[in-house]
């Protein structure tokens, strides 16, 4: 397997697995589960992974990660491997993740994921990187809802960091390979929703729902996460992603109120 | 050594020594013998070029040669042969493999199952119908979710295969194979001044190039506009004698008897193939095994922007050719070939009997047919541009004869499923089932179940609620917007590798172009009913960008700059 796929294969396992360990645990009542097809399944593994302790899962979440960055650091490029690593040991939200327990940590894979992504876009403009972060983008909210805040920032600034350039049609091109997962997903989930499990509290679109669900970690997790991304790509170069980066972790965790709003 | 001249003109050649079944290697080896003579050497015609070295004459010393242009040697060739040609092209399939040809549509086993399947259906439906719509639902719910998961497998297996191109060895022109190229035409005059620019740009030594055009008898205008413009003069023109079927693989039958080439590749009228697509096929040849016994080249269009018809059109064969290709390559399925630029051995081509004339999609069932012997095809990385149908009546007429092409090819393979199996594999006998027969399908069943879900929605009528019982409605909800989405997102990624993403958004209107390609589906069924093996032609130089092409063709070289 080459090194682009290999990363790529494991991205797409850690965002499958975040994504649906961040579904089962999510609080009753969120979006997911409200819209569970088969709603006995879910019954049944969130009673048996109950038993598992929040070390634990923040173990296994911490392994996602390990995976993710281990996949990375093969992913080519002499400077990556450095690049990476030091993107997550250096990074004070590592810390305050896993101190913030299972579902923080595995935000942090999704966010890990996302940057992967990311940076590979902006590095390569390897197609791949694309897809990957359209679905890290599309299944972040099912893993805290939070990034859903950010949305409406990533939704207008992203066309206009299109790593294939500027020109209308490219960058339309692009809005709609990196947000057709997510608009789909939301179409979709928002009419299942409607047909088997009429709206309770509001619908998926209902920030003031969301935002009560779930704690201020999360959004400030979130913030740092959306901003790896759009730093990586608008900058198209990973030296410039990553002081931006830090820029805004450091802003972040100075100011989190200044993100709540977004 | 006994080598000399003989009078051709003057020498009657015996018939007898003179056999079909060795025209292909009078053709490559360009030698025919003439005529036997009792105490002398036999007589034996040659042509003058494929002897220039004198080394190569030295090592057929026992006869007396006539030594003639290679024009003429052709034409000698085809002369002599052209009945059986014109025969052999049409027939020899089918008399040397008949479970193999498309003549027959249904063999007796098929037609028995057939009426079998319809009996019990009939009888089913009968007495209790809303059992029978809920096995009918049951069952194509199942196909959609393994087709969806299918294409999963598939395109993440192509997400590794695509890192991983190859890279051959470059021949030097020394070391380079004869190539023969077929160029089918039929009513293509428009169309000629493109090609003969198309193949003139090809990097390969013009002196191991055997560029056959290959027109109908009864086309006289393509004829006169070939002449107009030399080609039969720069090129060999085989002209096909009109016999049924009037097909596009008969043709290319009759000129691969008269092929010189050790590798073959064919070419439609409309084709634009990288100008070092031939080197790259023959250095890929040369480092494979003989198991490979064709490449196939990535197509695409070059006006692939010209109108949301062409958009998505090129994002299908992005799909097809960029992405989905190359995982079934790596996986080792049988790849229903492309139409065109295919390059094939020659000698394996002619060993399993070439094209078949009856089937309108010739080149998927040749895909399969390799695989059966135990061939394998591997993608070329080189790109064809062609023109993409920018009117949907002509878009319809080519697609309908895909399906119906299709139709044929599935019912041919599939009539030894056991022994197609046994040598595809799960994963092959799967693929076929979704690509070839799948597509039809699909094509057919997604108009009815996007009508009975808006009829449900309209009026939640309680027939239509009572053949979904609760989890074959979740999954069917799940195959129908979870599979559409899904369909549409990887047509949208499809242009990615070759950074074409401004085409992209057109993807969301991938629905419309399903629902046209349904209509050529409906209309390919009533045709295989009707007209099996009717080749329903496809107009080119109808876009913009093609007129622009043949314009700038047209001029003077020295004008072009």
């Amino acid at each position: 397997m080459t090194r682009p796929a290999h990363l790529v294969s494991v991205l797409l396992a850690g965002a499958a697995f975040a994504g649906a360990l961040g579904g089962l645990f999510q609080p009753p009542g969120a979006p997911l589960t409200r819209m569970a097809l088969i709603p006995d399944l879910l019954s049944f593994a969130n009673g048996t992974l109950s038993a598992v302790s929040n070390a634990g899962l923040a173990g296994l979440a911490g392994a996602v990660i390990g995976v993710c960055l281990a996949a990375s650091a093969k992913a080519g490029g002499a400077r990556r491997p450095f690049l990476l690593s030091g993107l997550l040991l250096a990074n004070p939200l590592a810390v305050y993740a896993f101190a913030g327990g299972a579902g923080a940590a595995l935000l942090l894979a999704a966010g890990t994921i996302v940057a992967c992504a990311a940076v590979g876009l902006a590095a390569t403009r390897d197609y791949r990187a694309a897809v990957l972060l359209s679905f890290a983008l599309a299944l972040a909210p099912f893993l805290s809802n939070t990034l859903l805040f950010l949305y409406p920032l990533l939704f207008l600034a992203l066309p206009l960091a299109s790593p294939w350039g500027l020109a209308a049609q490219k960058a339309a091109g692009f809005a709609v390979v990196i947000w057709s997962p997510f608009a789909m997903a939301l179409a979709g989930l928002a009419y299942l929703h409607g047909l088997l499990d009429p709206p309770v509290g509001g619908a998926p679109f209902d920030l003031a729902a969301w935002r009560g669900a779930f704690g201020e970690d999360f959004l400030l997790l979130a913030a740092g996460a959306g901003l790896i991304s759009l730093a990586a790509i608008a900058a198209s170069r990973l030296a410039g992603g990553l002081a931006f980066l830090a820029g805004a972790e450091l802003l972040a965790l100075a100011h989190p109120e200044w993100f709540q709003g977004l | 050594m006994a080598v000399r001249d003989f009078d051709l003109w003057a020498a009657t050649p015996d018939a007898d020594i003179q056999k079909f079944e060795h025209i292909t290697h009078y053709a490559r080896s360009e030698r025919l013998p003439w005529k036997r003579r009792r105490r002398a050497p036999n007589e034996e015609l040659r042509a003058a070029e494929a002897f220039a070295d004198p080394e190569r004459a030295r090592r057929f010393p026992l006869r007396v040669s006539s030594y003639v242009p290679r024009r003429l040697f052709s034409e000698i060739l085809k002369q002599r042969f052209e009945a059986d040609l014109a025969d052999a092209s049409a027939h020899s399939l089918r008399r040397a493999a008949p479970q193999a040809s498309a003549f027959r549509l249904l063999t007796g086993a098929q037609k028995a199952l057939v009426a079998a399947t319809v009996f019990l259906c009939a009888a089913f439906f009968a007495t209790t119908p809303v059992g029978a719509l809920i096995a009918l639902n049951i069952g194509v719910t199942a196909y959609f979710l393994i087709a969806i998961l299918f294409r999963l497998y598939l395109t993440i297996v192509g997400f590794t295969a695509s890192g991983a191109a190859r890279s051959y060895q470059t021949l030097l022109d020394d070391e380079l194979p004869v190539a023969t190229i077929l160029l089918p035409v039929y009513d293509e005059a428009g169309g000629l001044p493109i090609l003969k620019d198309a193949i003139g740009a090809l990097d390969y030594p013009v002196e191991k190039l055997d560029i056959k055009l290959i027109m109908e008898a009864d086309d006289a205008t393509t004829i006169a506009e070939a002449r107009r413009l030399g080609l039969d003069r720069a090129w060999d023109c085989v002209v096909v004698p009109p016999s049924e079927p009037r097909t596009k693989p008969k043709a290319c039958n009759h000129a691969l008897y008269l092929a010189r080439g050790e590798i073959i590749v064919i070419y439609d009228a409309e084709d634009a193939p990288e100008p070092d697509q031939l080197r790259k096929a023959a250095a890929a040849f040369a480092a494979s095994d003989e198991t490979v016994a064709c490449l196939q080249a990535r197509l695409n269009y070059y006006n692939a922007g010209d109108t949301w018809l062409t958009r998505l059109f090129a994002l299908e064969y992005a799909l097809w050719f960029d992405n989905l290709l190359p995982a079934l390559e790596k996986l080792r399925i049988p790849i229903p070939l492309g139409g065109t630029s295919n390059f094939f051995r020659t000698q394996t081509l002619i060993e399993i009997g070439g094209w078949d004339p009856f089937n309108v999609t010739e080149d998927a069932d040749l895909g399969l047919r390799l695989a059966r012997r135990g061939y394998r095809t591997e993608i070329l990385d080189s790109t064809t541009f062609e023109e993409a149908n920018c009117r949907a009546d002509n878009w319809i007429r080519q697609r309908s004869r895909w399906m119906k092409g299709y139709m044929q090819t599935w019912l041919v393979h599939m009539r030894e499923p056991g022994e197609f199996y046994r040598v595809a594999g799960w994963r092959g006998f799967l693929a076929t089932q979704l690509f070839v027969a799948g597509n039809v399908f699909s094509a057919l069943i997604n108009p009815i179940l996007w009508a009975v879900f808006a009829l449900w929605l309209a009026t939640h009528a309680g027939i239509i609620s009572a053949i979904f019982p609760g989890p074959l409605l979740a999954l069917n909800l799940f195959a129908l917007l979870a599979g559409n989405f899904f369909f549409i997102y990887l047509a949208a990624i499809a242009p990615l590798k070759r950074g074409w993403i401004e085409l992209s958004p057109s993807a969301l209107f991938a629905p419309a172009y399903w629902l046209l390609t349904s209509f050529a589906a409906y209309k390919a069924l009533w045709q295989l009913a009707t007209r099996p093996s009717f080749w329903e032609k496809t107009e080119h130089v109808l876009s913009a960008a093609a007129k622009e092409r043949r314009a700038l063709a047209l001029r003077p070289r020295e004008e072009r700059a």
